[in-house]
């Protein structure tokens, strides 16, 4: 991200913000609530377009593209409130992502050749491993919305490694565990890292999570980066802790 | 007792083609959440593509009848799906984010533009005209029940049908993607599926269905006319409705139910006249009690 700005009416969203995420790298990316953290994650999967500035994906701008187009072109996220397709099984799910990828739809399904019949095959062979990597393959034939909490979000994470994304996004996935879970999800995500090679970009709001998990942080407030570094240089930079715990600065 | 059951066949074989139409609307509102007028008028245009069809090739009707009829239904299906999508994409899509009720009241314009336009002399002209008999006439007795192969064919047809929309919806990646865009066209688009591409086949499959349908029902009518939409259009919409909107399973069991009803009523000699009135009164008491349809669920507003 180079320099994007977006305005909603007279809000200004976010200004000028640059962004980088490297190959394979874990970014946190944190602030108050209404920082604009939320608002990034939606420019770089294209439901909204930047005011200015460019959005980059290995070199190339992404800017106009539809949500679609970026998901196949290799960028994946989760949602901080869990959009599962309720209505669907967790296979399903998952297969949605995968059938993504694929190509020759409506046509090819209509004469049902060869190739629909492997395709088809494919796709749910590709869904379960998935699963079954996510330890969800026995509630394969569940509907999603019947799955308990803590499930519902290790579907959300294993439907995204579906799409082979170069870059996922990951929305406050630690909102309402506890600190057990927390553990298993931090395990969870830098093992998807590995085991897809890709990069995480990851908004939360939990402190630890982000300190044990991030190779790198950048902070927002009001739209506007106030610090990037590591962990151990972000927790101690004066306008984080500015931002976090107000003006006065806090005296031990 | 034998009139019962000849009564329940004539009341599936009507009942079926209920079912085609309200499969259509209930598969439009499931993805866009608006009910498509003109899906009436896509029945009226597939029967007349079949009659255009059937006229245009006399020789082969009388070499293969049969092969001859699959011909002019499986050419007016693909002319009502390219049709079809195309309505989406001229009409609806171009309205896409705007509200519902923009794109309900676009849809009644286009169902009345398409009707008015297809009665100027030019085009078809109002006059009816009588749609030819494309399966060889025979009347099969068993045990007392009479079934045209007109019936029969409906039946069968519709039921091919039905387990061929089945599948694709259930078992293929095609009917997955459409199954989540319905659920949440959001999250699909960002899970990589094509939102406006799984669209406009919906509105494909949905007028193919629909050309079907008219072309059975102009096989049961006395002939066709730009008009010849309204009525069963309307019924296929209430049997939407009662089945629960945007359920599949729904649509084919409120269509069924709506056609048994609807021959019932005609069937008892004092009632003939009201049938439509019975049946409409019968489908107010069920919507009474079930309000979100047979198979719907009430849904709680999206937060």
């Amino acid at each position: 991200m180079d320099g994007v700005t977006l305005r909603f009416g007279g809000l200004m969203a976010l200004a000028g913000l640059d962004l980088r995420v490297e190959e394979g790298e874990i970014l946190g990316l944190i602030g108050p609530n209404g920082a604009g953290t939320t608002s990034a994650f939606n420019l770089v999967t294209g439901v909204y377009a930047p005011g200015e500035g460019d959005i980059r994906l290995a070199g190339q701008s992404t800017v106009g593209l539809l949500p679609h187009e970026l998901a196949s072109r290799g960028i994946a996220r989760t949602f901080q409130n869990i959009r599962l397709f309720g209505s669907l099984s967790v296979l399903d799910n998952v297969r949605v992502a995968v059938a993504s990828r694929q190509h020759g739809g409506f046509w090819n399904a209509l004469w049902r050749g060869r190739a629909f019949h492997a395709g088809e095959r494919a796709a749910e062979v590709e869904a379960m491993d998935l699963l079954s990597l996510f330890g969800l393959e026995r509630q394969s034939a569940t509907l999603a919305s019947g799955l308990p909490y803590g499930d519902q979000r290790r579907l959300e994470l294993a439907r995204a490694p579906a799409l082979r994304p170069r870059l996922l996004l990951l929305d406050a996935p630690a909102a309402g565990m506890n600190p057990t879970e927390k553990a298993a999800l931090a395990e969870l995500i830098r093992f998807i890292r590995q085991k897809f090679q890709l990069a995480v970009l990851l908004v939360e709001h939990d402190m630890p999570v982000v300190m044990g998990l991030c190779e790198r942080i950048v902070v927002l407030d009001h739209g506007v980066k106030i610090a990037e570094g590591t962990p151990a240089q972000v927790r101690v930079h004066p306008q984080v802790i500015e931002a976090y715990l107000g003006a006065e600065p806090a005296h031990a | 007792m034998t009139e019962f059951a000849q009564q329940l066949l004539n009341g599936l074989a009507l009942g079926s083609i209920y079912a085609l139409i309200a499969l259509g609307y209930t598969m439009v509102y499931g993805v866009l959440r608006f009910i498509n007028f003109a899906h009436s008028d896509v029945l009226m245009l597939g029967a007349f593509a079949a009659f255009y069809l059937a006229a245009a090739t006399p020789h082969m009707a009388a070499a293969t009848p049969l092969l001859h009829a699959g011909m002019v239904v499986l050419g007016a299906a693909l002319i009502c799906a390219v049709l079809g999508a195309l309505i989406e994409r001229l009409a609806y899509r171009p309205l896409r984010d705007r509200p519902r009720i923009t794109v309900l009241i676009t849809a009644i314009g286009v169902s009345l533009l398409i009707e008015y336009t297809c009665q100027h002399p030019a085009v078809f002209g109002a006059a009816t005209r009588s749609f030819p008999q494309l399966f060889p006439q025979h009347n099969l007795t068993l045990g007392g029940l009479t079934l045209s192969s007109n019936d029969l064919a409906v039946l069968g047809i519709t039921a091919l049908l039905l387990a061929l929309l089945w599948f694709v919806v259930q078992k293929t990646k095609l009917g997955v993607a459409m199954r989540a865009v319905a659920f949440n066209p959001q999250a699909a688009s960002l899970m990589g599926v094509d939102v406006g591409r799984i669209i406009s086949v919906t509105f494909a499959l949905g007028s193919a269905l629909a050309a079907v349908a008219g072309i059975a029902y102009a096989l049961r009518a006395p002939g066709i006319e730009p008009l010849m939409g309204v009525q069963p259009g309307i019924k296929a919409f209430i049997a939407a409705v009662l089945g629960g909107i945007g359920n599949l399973p729904g649509a084919v069991l409120g269509g069924l139910l709506l056609g048994l009803i609807e021959t019932f009523a005609g069937g008892l000699k004092q009632l003939s006249n009201y049938r439509d009135a019975i049946a409409f009164a019968l489908l107010i008491i069920i919507l009474i009690l079930r309000p979100a349809g047979l198979l719907g669920r009430e849904q709680p507003e999206k937060v």
